[in-house]
Parts: C-alpha cells; structure tokens; sequence
C-alpha cells in the first residue's frame, strides 16, 4: 500500500498564506480584465470581444507556460496524470459558454446586476468544496462560519452594488437576463470541480491552464460562429474591428494572469475558499468603472453610500474567509480526497503528494529545460500580440488616465507580491 | 479514514514524516475510471443545460 505523508503545519501555514494572496490578486488582474467590455459602447458586438479575448488567452496561455517551465514539464504531467487533459477541456468548454452568457446577461439586464448574480457562483463552489473534495471537513465551527459568512456577506455586499445600479439598467429582457446570469453563475461554480480535481491530483497550474485554453478556444470559436452566421460574417466584423483587437488581446493577456493567481487559489486554499477572494473583482472592476470611465457619475448621495456599503461589505466577507484558513485536520481531509484521485487514476502517490506539498515532482533541483518549441511558441505570440498592435488605434473613450495609471500601479504590486510569494513557497508549483 | 502512523516510504523532502494518508491503487483503466467517475458527469451535465439555456436566450 502507498501512502501519502502530512504536511507539517508550518508548511501547510505558508501555503495557506500564499493561497490567500494569490486570491486577492486573482481579483486584482480579473477585474482589470473586465476595463474593455466597455469597447461594446463603441459598437463592436460581444461574440467578437469574447472571442479576441479568448484568443489572447489561448496565446498568454501556451507562451507563458513555454516561458516560466518548458513544454518538456507540460508532457512530463500528462505523463503522470493524463485523464486531467480531458478535465481541463471541459473546464475550458464551461468557461467560454458562461463567458457567452454573461454577454447576453449583460445586454438585458446590465453589468450591475447581472455581475452579483453570476458571482453566486462562490456559493455552488462552497458546495462543491465540501461535498466532493472534502473541504471545510473538521474544520471547526469558527473557520465554517468564516467562509459562509464570508460568502453571505461577499453576496449581500454585491447585491447591495446591484441595487445601487439598477435604475441605469438597459431596457431588456429580464427573465432572459436573469436566467443567463445565474446560469452563468452555476457553469462557473461547477468549472471548479475540474480545478480541484487537478490540484488534488499534484497537476501543474501551468501544465492544467494549457489544455484547459483548448477546450475554451474550441467552444468559443464555435459559439462565435454560429451567434455570428458563419465564418464570412464572423471574418467581416473582425475585420471592422481590426483597430481594436490589440486591446482585446491584450486584456486577454491581463484575465490569464489573473486566471493563474487563481489556479494558485485554488490549489492551495481550495475551491470554498478561492472563489470567494478572487470574487473581490467585482470591486476592482467597479473602481475602474467609477474612477478611470466615470461611470455612476452625478449620482445621488443614497447612490454613493450604497455602493460604499456594498464594497465594505463584500471587503469584510473576503477578509473573513482569508482569516478561515485550513487546520491541519482539515488538510488532511483534503489528502484523503487526493489519496482518492490517486488510487482511481492510478497517478503516483509521491506525484500527487509533491503537488499538493507545492513541490516539483522531479525533485527541487528539477532543471528548467526549455526547446525550441518553447522559443517558437514565445515568438509567435509576441509577434502576434506586436502585428495587432502596429494597425491598433487609442478608442475614442473618455479615460481619466492618472487613475489608470494607480490602478496599474496597484496590479503590479499584486503581480510581484504575488509572484514572489509563489516564487519562494512553491518555486511556481 | 482512519489516521495511518508510521515510518515514511514515500515522503516528500519537506513533510513531517508523521502520519500518512493510505492509497489503495486499482487496475482499472483510466477511461473506464474516468467515465465511472460521477464528478465527471456533474460538469458535463452543467455544460449541457448551459448549451440549452444559450440556445434559448440567443
């Protein structure tokens, strides 16, 4: 029989300390990501914002693996574990079509409201944390009610954001809207059960993310063509909005690294815990709303305090689950769920123990090969990103630019906070 | 599960060589754990009701 070693708790402890960061900054980056859906004022259609947006995650997502580990460590996961690639496509498949039902979300009942109504989908990860992986077993009543207060109150503050809004909501479909929100909500709480999965099971968030861009690509390029009419239709307005694409790429780019911080979350705090702290997006993309695009502007006093109450609320929910971190018993709950992947897999226990100790498999000293697939898939995204740059233009939107700057400003403290954390924790595993 | 207490054969370098959790491996093949895997299904249930839900808003 194989078994799979405790951790020792100041190891469990700054892993947990890493997890959590890597959370906040997850919802730093993915709010960030969210600046461009203001392009659909300009007239460009949703289906091409999304679909430019997933093409520069599938580049980010198979340059920066490329970069950070070589392909060779890719290959060398799906050695160990090779049934989590068809996990990850279906995470990815989930993802492209709740990201195509946010956009019809948003066209019939706004951002506002449609935005908490998806970000339920924290609840459905405390769920399916505790009932499938073991999370949240044995660990106490002081951390359970953490991370469900926590989540109530992440909840009841983004409702209260909601509320604030609503009367500039367009004029749409309700019933339609509400429903493409909190089906997008439960595709995105269920897009977890993969992330767990992996993560249980000692994959990489490089080697995981990698093959999870297949299946996002695949679907939203087939999403995009039939919402769109057909390749010609859908070739005609990419070309419409060739001025722009770079932008959209880009903030493509901008949702990987916050898609990554995430994965870390995930790893390392759990699905119960991880959602909820990169959920605080909400608030970063309601500054950059408010601050560099000037929305909510010449609103009422009652406006401004309920969006105050909103965002105390759900900063105080975060902080309470980031204060609920994992005991000892309670992670060793989460090794009888990986000792679970392990067996039914049959990946290799010191594999799957090594990946959840945050530990490279092929030993600490495991040399960085990087070939010439590596460099091929590094310059071609670049000079990807740098052709659709040469034809980009600056929109024609209102930008209050000194508040862009802080806040890029406060995304790169994140990125090297965050980075250095994982760097010396976990070497990037 | 009860709690497995003993001399490390498979731990990491930093572990606490403490306790262990035991794994009983199975011979079964992967696809076949993969399809008999009922946390497969719940996503791919989700995907398809999400298809649906698509298909009528759009």
């Amino acid at each position: 029989m194989d078994r799979i070693a405790e951790l020792d708790p100041a190891r469990l402890r700054r892993l947990q300390g890493v997890g959590t960061l890597s959370g906040f900054a997850a919802g730093a980056w993915l709010g960030a990501a969210e600046a461009p859906t203001k392009l659909v004022t300009l007239g460009i259609p949703p289906v091409v914002i999304s679909f430019i947006m997933v093409l520069g995650v599938f580049l980010a997502r198979w340059s920066l693996p490329a970069l950070v580990r070589g392909t060779a460590a890719v290959r060398d996961d799906v050695r160990q574990a090779p049934h989590l690639v068809i996990w990850a496509a279906l995470a990815g498949c989930l993802w492209a079509v709740a990201n195509t039902l946010t956009i019809f979300a948003i066209k019939h009942i706004g951002l506002s409201i449609a935005f908490p109504l998806w970000n339920a989908n924290s609840l459905l990860g405390i769920l399916w944390g505790t009932l499938l992986f073991n999370e949240l077993r044995d660990a106490g009543r002081a951390r359970w009610l953490g991370v469900l207060g926590g989540a109530a109150a992440m909840f009841a503050g983004a409702t209260l954001l909601a509320v604030a809004s609503s009367a500039r909501a367009p004029g749409g479909d309700s019933l339609r809207g509400v429903a493409a929100a909190l089906t997008a909500g439960a595709l995105w709480g269920t897009m977890y059960i993969p992330y767990r999965k992996a993560y249980l099971t000692g994959m990489h968030p490089l080697s995981f993310v990698a093959f999870f861009t297949i299946g996002e690509l695949g679907m939203m390029t087939g999403l995009a063509l039939s919402l769109s009419g057909g390749p010609g239709p859908l070739w005609g307005e990419l070309a419409k909005s060739r001025a722009v694409l770079f932008w959209l790429l880009l903030a493509g780019f901008v949702w990987v690294v916050g898609d990554l911080f995430q994965q870390y979350a995930a790893k390392y705090v759990g699905i119960s815990r991880g959602i909820p702290l990169s959920n605080t997006n909400q608030l970063w993309g309601l500054v950059w709303g408010i601050a560099v695009f000037g929305e909510l502007g010449g609103g009422t006093a009652a406006l401004y305090w309920r969006v105050i109450g909103g965002s105390l609320l759900m900063a105080a929910g975060a902080g309470a689950i980031a204060l609920a971190s994992a005991p000892s018993r309670e992670h060793r709950r989460w090794q009888e769920a990986g000792a679970r992947e392990s067996a039914r897999y049959g990946v290799d226990p010191a594999y799957v123990a090594a990946g959840m100790a945050g530990e490279d498999a092929r030993g600490p000293r495991a040399a960085t090969r990087r070939s010439t697939l590596d460099w091929l898939l590094v310059a071609g995204a670049t000079a990807l990103f740098v052709g659709f740059a040469a034809v980009a233009r600056v929109p024609a939107l209102l930008v209050e630019w000194r508040w862009a700057a802080a806040l890029t400003l406060a995304l790169l403290v994140f990125l090297v906070a965050g980075g250095v954390a994982l760097w010396r924790a976990t070497r990037f595993g | 599960m009860a709690p497995d207490c003993g001399p490390a054969s498979l731990a990491p370098p930093t572990t606490s060589s403490i306790c262990y959790v035991p794994v009983q491996p199975t011979t079964v093949s992967r696809w076949r754990a993969l399809l008999g895997d009922v946390h497969f299904w719940i996503p791919v249930a989700v995907l398809l009701a999400g298809l649906l839900v698509l298909r009528w808003i759009a």
